[in-house]
Formats: C-alpha cells, sequence, structure tokens
C-alpha cells in the first residue's frame, strides 16, 4: 500500500539543519523583559553565583524551548502547523556555552493527519542535551 | 509533605486576568526569541496569510505565563525574583523551569483579548543527586473573547 502523507507534506527538510548559538547576556535581558520575568539568575551575576552556586548566568529553560520548537517552524510545508509540544530541560546551561539545536521526523500517523518530531538542544562542548522535547505537527487539511 | 500550609497554598482559588495581546507585544517576542517572519512585525503580511492583524509566534503562550501573572509590585517578589505568592510554603534554594506540555489551538493575533487563568495542580517530590526536590505542576488555560481555548499548558516548577 502506498502511503499518502510524506515527509515532505511536513517539513521542508528532513533532519532539519543543525543551528549553532551562544547565549550572549543581552539575549537574556530582551526574554526577561519580553516575558516579564525577574528571576536573578538571568541577570545578576553576583547572585547567581554567589547565593545560588552556579558558575554564571543561565540561559531560560523557556528561551531554549521556544528557541528549539523555532528549529521546527522554520522548516514547516506550507499548510503544516503546530499543534502541540512537549519539553524538559536536563542540563543547565550558561551564558557563553555554545548549544546546537536540532530535530527530526519521529513517526507519522496517517490516520490521525499528523506526524511527530523529536527535538534536543545539545551543549557542544561535552555533548550535554540541555533540552529536549518534541512537538506534532497537523496537516491543516485535517483540522 | 504534604504539609498543611502547602494544602492550603495548591487550594487556593485560581487566578484569573484577561489582557489585551497588541502588535508591541508580540514584536517584542519575535525579537527576543529571533523569530524573523514578517507576519510578526508586519500586518500586511499578515493579513496576505489570512490573519486580522500581526500573528504571533507559535509559543507566544509562554510570554503570558509570566507577563500576565508576574505583574505585582517590586516589594512582592522573593529574593530570588519570583512573585511571593508563587512561592510554596517550603524550603529552597534553588527554583528552576520543569517539564512542559502545551496544546495549540490557534496562534495569538493582535487585538485578541485573551483570559489567562492558572491554578497549581499537583505536588511531588523526589530524592535527587543534589538532595530533595519539590515539583509543583501548574494549569495554564488563554481563551479567547469567543470562549475557545487558544493555548493550554501544563508547567512543572522544581524547588531544589
Amino acid at each position: 500500500m502506498t502511503s499518502a502523507m510524506e515527509p515532505a507534506n511536513f517539513v521542508r527538510v528532513n533532519p532539519f539543519p543543525v543551528v549553532t548559538r551562544t547565549y550572549r547576556p543581552q539575549d537574556l535581558f530582551l526574554f526577561s523583559a519580553a516575558t516579564w520575568n525577574a528571576h536573578r539568575i538571568h541577570y545578576d551575576q553576583d547572585y547567581v553565583v554567589a547565593t545560588e552556586g552556579h558558575e554564571g548566568l543561565l540561559v531560560h529553560g523557556p528561551l531554549q524551548a521556544v528557541q528549539m520548537f523555532q528549529v521546527l517552524i522554520n522548516q514547516l510545508a506550507e499548510g503544516a502547523r503546530l499543534q502541540s509540544v512537549r519539553y524538559r530541560h536536563l542540563s543547565a546551561l550558561f551564558v557563553g556555552q555554545e548549544v546546537a539545536m536540532s530535530g527530526r521526523l519521529a513517526a507519522m500517523d496517517e490516520a490521525d493527519g499528523t506526524a511527530t518530531f523529536d527535538l534536543w538542544i545539545e551543549r557542544v562542548q561535552d555533548r550535554q542535551r540541555t533540552t529536549t522535547g518534541n512537538a506534532t505537527v497537523r496537516l491543516a487539511a485535517t483540522d | 509533605m504534604p504539609t498543611q500550609a502547602m494544602d492550603r497554598w495548591m487550594a487556593r482559588p485560581p487566578d484569573v486576568c484577561t489582557v489585551y495581546v497588541g502588535p508591541q507585544d508580540i514584536a517584542r517576542f519575535a525579537l527576543a526569541i529571533g523569530a524573523t517572519d514578517q507576519a510578526h512585525f508586519d500586518a500586511a503580511v499578515a493579513r496576505s496569510r489570512g490573519f486580522a492583524d500581526v500573528v504571533a509566534p507559535a509559543l507566544f503562550y509562554v510570554s503570558l505565563r509570566t507577563g500576565v501573572f508576574n505583574l505585582v509590585p517590586p516589594e512582592d517578589l522573593h529574593a530570588e525574583g519570583t512573585p511571593l505568592r508563587d512561592v510554596p510554603p517550603i524550603p529552597f534554594t534553588q527554583a528552576m523551569a520543569g517539564e512542559t506540555h502545551a496544546e495549540l489551538y490557534r496562534p495569538f493575533v493582535a487585538g485578541d483579548l485573551v483570559t489567562c487563568s492558572r491554578h497549581p495542580k499537583s505536588v511531588s517530590e523526589k530524592i535527587g543527586r543534589s538532595g530533595k526536590l519539590t515539583f509543583v505542576q501548574f494549569e495554564y488555560q488563554y481563551t479567547g473573547s469567543d470562549s475557545r481555548p487558544i493555548a493550554t499548558e501544563n508547567f512543572t516548577r522544581i524547588f531544589r
């Protein structure tokens, strides 16, 4: 039997190109400001080191997650839309640490008209994943 | 655990607030996350795709989660920066984001009047390598003026 659904119905490229990023303090400031987040671990170097014992400013988990899913969103085919996301944070990520973000198609459900994608962010220096998640993408025609 | 104080904190009434989503809210969030689609900034581009006005990045609910419920006077912030009302009655030295699951029903669009509600849904403990961890799960709902859901979210905050 030939499947009517192909990966190209959902994304232009699979697996996705790897996106690298090194967070700067100003990236954290802009996200804290846009989300009205006063948590000091994201902007107060003295506090985060002396009081909480971290090695530096911590990159917001939600900022990592949003940008991880943007990697998928940037590859969505016309007529495909994000239906749900799930993510968790596995390891602290600090300002100045380079990360690589990517993802790939995990499964397609023809009856449901959906596809599931796995995504991840990996710290380059030690290949430790800091955030992982998955997303369900639905074809608009199946809404 | 759970203590009576935690039981009372968990049983508090839901927080509910209705807010207007403006084009600047969407532009700020899009710039902060590096989203470059012109439909986030240019109403004509958004309209050409069938939206009434500029459309927000898919995970815009993240900005409402804190942007709505963190609007408290500075003196009502805990020493680590979280609103005091969001800090459970437990000792902790660090707070961090945990697992999140969100359902996205439609994009947020400039001009939306969104009713945001949340309540603590569950609390649990685990013993990790660094000691006791307390997981507090919050349920958020973001609803349009037509009473239809725009997004729902289960967000866990971890206290160590």
